[in-house]
């Protein structure tokens, strides 16, 4: 397994190819054939056409990404050698919630992580919420945060403004554990990891990234994170929503997996997004987590899911 | 599963050492899979993993059950789907592989090719082509048929005894014949012959390819040594050329040959070739500045894309370098391991089209080899991430068993290894006991009297170096001392002169050599045993790379392996300081400056304890900032024991070598596996030499007369002024530091007079002037530099006075081992009074023992503050700092 990163980030960056198809030839090579990765890259252009079906197009990406695997290298030594943590899909090390919420459809065929990979097997919650969130809002967070700690569960948060913020302080503050999922790839991190150094180090936050290791932070990156937040957590917190945006359609689609999705309801306003929530499934909570009673009027919205 | 395959290795190799036995003795890498992949955590179990029968089992079964059983339970793993078939099921298995008429096709192809040549076992290691191979018909095919080397390696992926069942099977069928004799041969059969079909095989057709270039031509030698001949060469040795088929194969290669052998134009032809075809890039990592630096410039003079990067240019040089890189405008490129921690270089390494890697010096990569470096570990981890059809070439002049095994587990099992003989036929090897130093003195003068040419003596210590070059020069030899203290302008200007033939000898530590390319050297000689034969191996092989007689010399005495086992116990920190290092850098990233200080860490120890604690994996380097590594392995200490048992064994090695009383090289050659060779016939043990101390007296009065103007400089520069500190001696293994000892920790009493003499001898040959002299407070009590002051004011008719005081009482300076620290107890420690006593006044301080020279520096700052002109130093002895 050891010498097959190249290969493991080859297919998992290879450009345009979705999720599913990543990971479904790793199955297929893997799984289904019980070839290795690194044979399956020595196969002539027919086997991929006529055993793989893979169309012309796949054929170019697949020799680029051949041409490009002795560079890959230098990249994977420099990530072992500065204590990066390279996660296949099929490894023992991948979170199994991730494997449980987005399936092959959208499970990430690799992950980086820098910190104490024990965390990502743990009880994991996501509190998510806008960039912009309320000082309410926020002291929400807060004790959610500090109510993880205290059941031994890891938040897992978004290094955003706001309640991604918010979380991660706190549960550092309250000594529990966290994930990190960045929105860029893992080697842009440097300012993070020199601020979270001793976190990371002595166990108390592991960083996460699903993207090319020296991609920069991008809108569009922070939006597809969004589905990795929400895939490695058990359960949901909603501190403040909109009706659109990423953590809006987040909440939906959990609720929509019959997942928990706890949403902050504190001023018993039927306009609120907070109350549509609650109506497609939500569970509302108060300000220190505890289940609340709320009459629901029966009149369906029709809500925007995630584009597949 | 790379932990369970780590500790099985490790294991492997723990027992493969206390048995003195090659790894693959213990269980082969076949055993390791399959234990990988069945888990068995019973000696039932493990009895059907391939290669274990009864006695493996009773000598190694518990201790790899306990190794899987703990895997299995710290990993949580499932062990109720796995099923491992037993060796019967595994056989019948194999038993169906062998209907398989490709292999019966290949084996008589290959028997037709070498008719009558070769047995079963023979042509099965031929189509197997497994290193274990080398030994019995390796060579001897090779020399003979370079070019059918198509069959090599061809059916690796059948096991053994399919080629060999499916060779009985033929016997039977009569399609082969075996002839009686002590070694039976295989012969095509005359009768079924032609009612084989035999299958023509290509030599592309033999070879799994990855370059589209690749074609028959590529095989052909004369093809390729047209092509040579445009880098100024005629033609390939059969070594070379097997070298060259193979990295055209896409394979890993590991060459252990010795200096002489044409082993980089192996890989410059390759990567130039590389490079015609593809413009793709050869990368070669090598440890040595100066080498690198020689290549270049004679590949450049031939015409060829070739350059290096390097911390001595600038970073824009580099910039440059590494865009033509990019751009394709480049062949090769020498790097140094270092270079993968650069930032700049990371930046450009994804955009280059890469072609091959080579790794000079490879023995370094081996914990076993003799100077194994932490950057090579991040070599390791490149060619271990390199895809598998990708040519990687590693190139040594010496390597045990041990080290080849090693790097053979690190390179895979892949690795093609070519070595040839290690003996060098012009090497005279002799080895002279002495008794002292002064016996040792002697022989150089008498031994360079009579030897022509130019030549380099290795001293174990810095100061020994200074010593050795001042006798030689006293003697009128062109002489001079070479070591990794001075600064490097003042290395390059020695190596440079040396080159051009300016010093005789140069007096060195085993700094100067590695990167050494003079063909030229007639003569080495030892001061002292190297810690073990391969580095001795090494440091000799520099002499004669023009094949023509030089001389060996190693003056060994007892009192040299005290000193060598001194070095090998102190060679680490405590160990506790070990993991008070790893807590606090847990907390926080460190320099290293700021570790040894907040430690207590002399920069040796620190740059030990750094290496130790990155090669285990537990920090990480990040330009100069080590960093925890959050995943890291718990501190092993055992290994440092381990290691320090290792390295005494080897010490052990070395001194049986000097007191050995058959032919040295042979035993040298033993010593790195070379079994082949005879006596050399030219050895002082093969000449029955006897070394007799003609005229000791007369060089012994010499040695008493230069010991008696003998002293060291040591500069220092305080606030732009330079302090000259001169020293009458070494402290330490010298008959002066004795007396010093004793005088100063057993009460022996006054400095003698001898001491008084040579002070005055010297400050009348380098202090002019002096007005006044001054002397060191003692830090605790006791007069013994008072009176020796006064004694030598006397005697020079100059005043001395008693003003320089303490103000304060200060620790032992001994106590501190960075000077950092030293400098800070001293601060304000020293006073004087009366001011108008030192105004403008060149001053002569003197000391008993320096170390740092802090003191001195405090002292001489505080002085040249309040007045005083000039300052010179007198100590009686310096302390031996810094030694590698």
């Amino acid at each position: 397994m050891d010498n097959e990163y190249i290969y493991r980030i080859a297919v998992a960056h290879m450009p345009h190819w979705t999720q599913e198809r990543k990971n479904l030839l790793v199955i297929d090579v893997l799984h289904k054939r019980k070839m290795s990765l690194r044979d399956f890259f020595e196969s002539d252009e027919n086997t991929l056409k006529n055993e793989f079906n893979f169309e012309e197009k796949e054929l170019t990406d697949f020799k680029n990404a051949k041409d490009s695997l002795p560079n890959l290298s230098f990249q994977v030594e420099k990530l072992i050698n500065e204590g990066y943590k390279i996660i296949p899909i099929n490894s023992d090390l991948y979170p199994k919630i991730m494997k449980e919420n987005l399936k092959v459809k959208y499970s990430p065929t690799i992950i980086y992580t820098k910190g104490d990979v024990n965390i990502l097997q743990e009880n994991a919650v996501a509190i998510v919420g806008s960039r912009d969130a309320d000082e309410n809002s926020l002291k929400f967070t807060d004790n959610i945060a500090k109510k993880m700690a205290d059941e031994y569960k890891v938040v897992v948060s978004g290094f955003a403004k706001g309640v991604d913020k918010q979380a991660l302080d706190s549960s550092i503050k309250y000594n529990g554990n966290s994930i990190i999922v960045l929105p860029q790839g893992i080697l842009t991190f440097d300012s993070g990891f020199k601020k979270y150094y001793n976190q990371i180090n002595n166990g108390g936050v592991i960083v996460l990234s699903t993207f090319p290791v020296d991609a920069g932070w991008s809108t569009g990156l922070a939006m597809a994170r969004n589905r990795y937040i929400y895939g490695l957590a058990k359960e949901i917190y909603v501190a403040q929503t909109n009706t659109s945006g990423g953590t809006w359609s987040g909440a939906i689609d959990g609720i929509k997996r019959q997942r928990d999705v706890f949403v902050y309801y504190p001023e018993h306003n039927t306009k609120s997004p907070a109350y549509e929530l609650i109506k497609k499934g939500a569970i509302p909570i108060d300000f220190n987590g505890e289940r609340i009673n709320v009459e629901i009027s029966q009149k369906p919205i029709q809500l925007s899911m995630f584009k597949s | 599963m790379e932990n369970l395959y780590k500790q099985l290795t490790t294991y492997r190799l723990n027992v493969a050492q206390k048995e003195n036995l090659p790894a693959y003795c213990i269980f082969d890498n076949n055993s390791i899979d399959e234990i990988i992949k069945y888990l068995p955590t019973t000696l039932d179990e493990l009895n059907n993993i391939r290669g274990f029968k009864e006695q493996r089992i009773n000598k190694y079964g518990q201790d790899i059950v306990k190794i899987v059983t703990e895997y299995v339970e710290h990993n949580n793993i499932d062990k109720s789907n796995i099923h491992i078939p037993a060796k019967k099921e595994k056989r019948e298995k194999r038993k169906e592989e062998t209907i398989d008429t490709e292999i019966e096709e290949i084996i008589v192809d290959c028997i037709k090719n070498f008719n009558g040549e070769f047995g079963k076992s023979g042509i099965v290691k031929i189509l197997k082509g497994s290193d274990s191979v080398r030994k019995d018909y390796y060579k001897e095919l090779y020399y003979k048929n370079a070019i059918n080397s198509r069959f090599w390696g061809y059916l690796k992926d059948r096991t053994g005894s399919v080629i060999g069942n499916t060779i009985e099977k033929l016997i039977d069928e009569n399609k082969i014949l075996q002839t009686d004799g002590i070694r039976p041969a295989l012969r095509i059969s005359d009768v079924d012959y032609s009612k084989i079909k035999t299958k023509k095989i290509e030599a592309t057709e033999s070879i799994d390819i990855n370059a589209a270039a690749y074609t028959d031509k590529n095989m052909n030698r004369d093809y390729h040594e047209k092509l040579l001949s445009k880098m100024g060469y005629e033609k390939f040795y059969d070594n070379q050329w097997n070298v060259i088929e193979k990295l055209l194969n896409n394979q890993r290669v590991l060459i252990i040959e010795k200096t002489g052998f044409g082993k980089s134009l192996c890989y410059q032809y390759v990567a130039n070739l590389f490079y015609e075809q593809s413009k793709a890039l050869a990368i070669v990592f090598s440890p040595l500045l100066s080498l690198m630096r020689d290549q270049v410039n004679g590949l450049k003079a031939k015409g060829l894309r070739a350059e290096c990067i390097t911390g001595e240019q600038t970073e824009e040089e580099n910039v440059k370098i590494l865009e033509n890189a990019v751009n394709g405008k480049i062949a090769i490129l020498y790097i140094s391991p270092e270079r993968l921690e650069n930032e700049i270089w990371l930046k450009y390494i994804p955009e280059i089209k890469l072609s091959m890697v080579v790794i000079d010096e490879a023995h370094c990569i081996s914990q076993w080899g003799h100077d194994f470096r932490p950057s090579y570990r991040r070599i390791l981890n490149l060619v271990n991430n390199l895809p598998s059809k990708f040519p990687i070439l590693a190139v040594t002049a010496t390597a045990t068993s041990k080290v080849i095994e090693d790097i053979k587990i690190q390179l895979g099992d892949e690795l093609e290894i070519i070595r040839g003989s290690l003996y060098r036929d012009n090497l005279q090897l002799h080895c002279i006991t002495c008794n002292n130093l002064n016996e040792k003195m002697y022989w150089i003068i008498r031994i360079i009297n009579n030897l022509k040419g130019n030549g380099i003596i290795y001293c174990g210590k810095r100061a020994d170096t200074v010593l050795i070059s001042e006798w030689l020069q006293y003697n009128g030899i062109k002489s001079a001392y070479y070591h990794g203290g001075l600064n490097k302008d003042l290395r390059l200007k020695i190596e440079q002169s040396f080159f051009e033939n300016e010093y005789k000898v140069i007096v060195s530590t085993n700094a100067l050599g590695m990167g050494v390319d003079k063909k030229d050297i007639r003569y080495i000689i030892h001061m002292q045993i190297p810690e073990n034969p391969m580095s001795y191996y090494q440091e000799i092989g520099r002499a004669g790379r023009d094949g023509k007689l030089s001389q060996i010399i190693l003056l060994y005495s007892h009192k040299d392996k005290e000193l060598s086992e001194f070095f090998i116990e102190n060679c680490r920190p405590n160990i506790k300081k070990y993991r008070y290092a790893i807590q606090k850098i847990k907390n926080k990233p460190y320099s290293k400056l700021n570790l040894a200080n907040e430690l207590y860490l002399s920069d040796n120890d620190a740059d030990t304890m750094l290496n130790d604690l990155f090669d285990q994996n537990i920090i990480i380097k990040k330009g100069s900032v080590y960093e925890y590594n959050p995943n890291a392995p718990q501190l092993d200490e055992d290994y440092f024991i381990w290691q320090k048992q290792q390295k005494l064994k080897e010490l052990g090695k070395m001194v049986k070598y000097a007191e050995y009383s058959q032919c040295r090289m042979k035993y040298l050659c033993n010593y790195l596996e070379d079994e082949s060779i005879q006596a050399c016939g030219i050895c002082d043990n093969c000449k029955k030499y006897k070394f007799n101390m003609d005229n000791f007296q007369k060089i012994k009065n010499k040695i008493d007369d230069f010991y008696s103007q003998f002293s060291i400089a040591d500069n220092l520069y305080v606030n732009g002024n330079e302090i000259e500190v001169r020293s009458l001696s070494y402290y330490g293994d010298t008959e002066i530091g004795q007396i010093v000892h004793n005088c100063k920790y057993e009460n022996a009493g006054n400095f003698p007079d001898g001491l008084v003499l040579k002070s005055v001898k010297i400050i009348k040959k380098y202090f002019k002037n002096i007005d006044l002299i001054l002397y060191v407070p003692p830090t605790v009590s006791g007069g013994l530099v008072e009176n020796f002051a006064h004694r030598i004011a006397k005697m020079l008719n100059i005043s001395v006075s008693d003003g320089l005081v303490k103000t304060r009482n200060t620790e032992s300076q001994k106590m501190f081992k960075s000077k950092r620290k030293k400098l800070e107890n001293l601060k304000n420690a020293f006073f004087f009074k009366e001011k108008g006593e030192i105004n403008n006044k060149n001053i002569l301080l003197i000391d008993d023992i320096t170390d740092s020279n802090a003191t001195i520096e405090v002292i001489s700052e505080y002085l040249l503050n309040n007045g005083v002109k000039t300052v010179s130093v007198l100590t009686i002895a310096r302390t031996v700092k810094g030694d590698e």
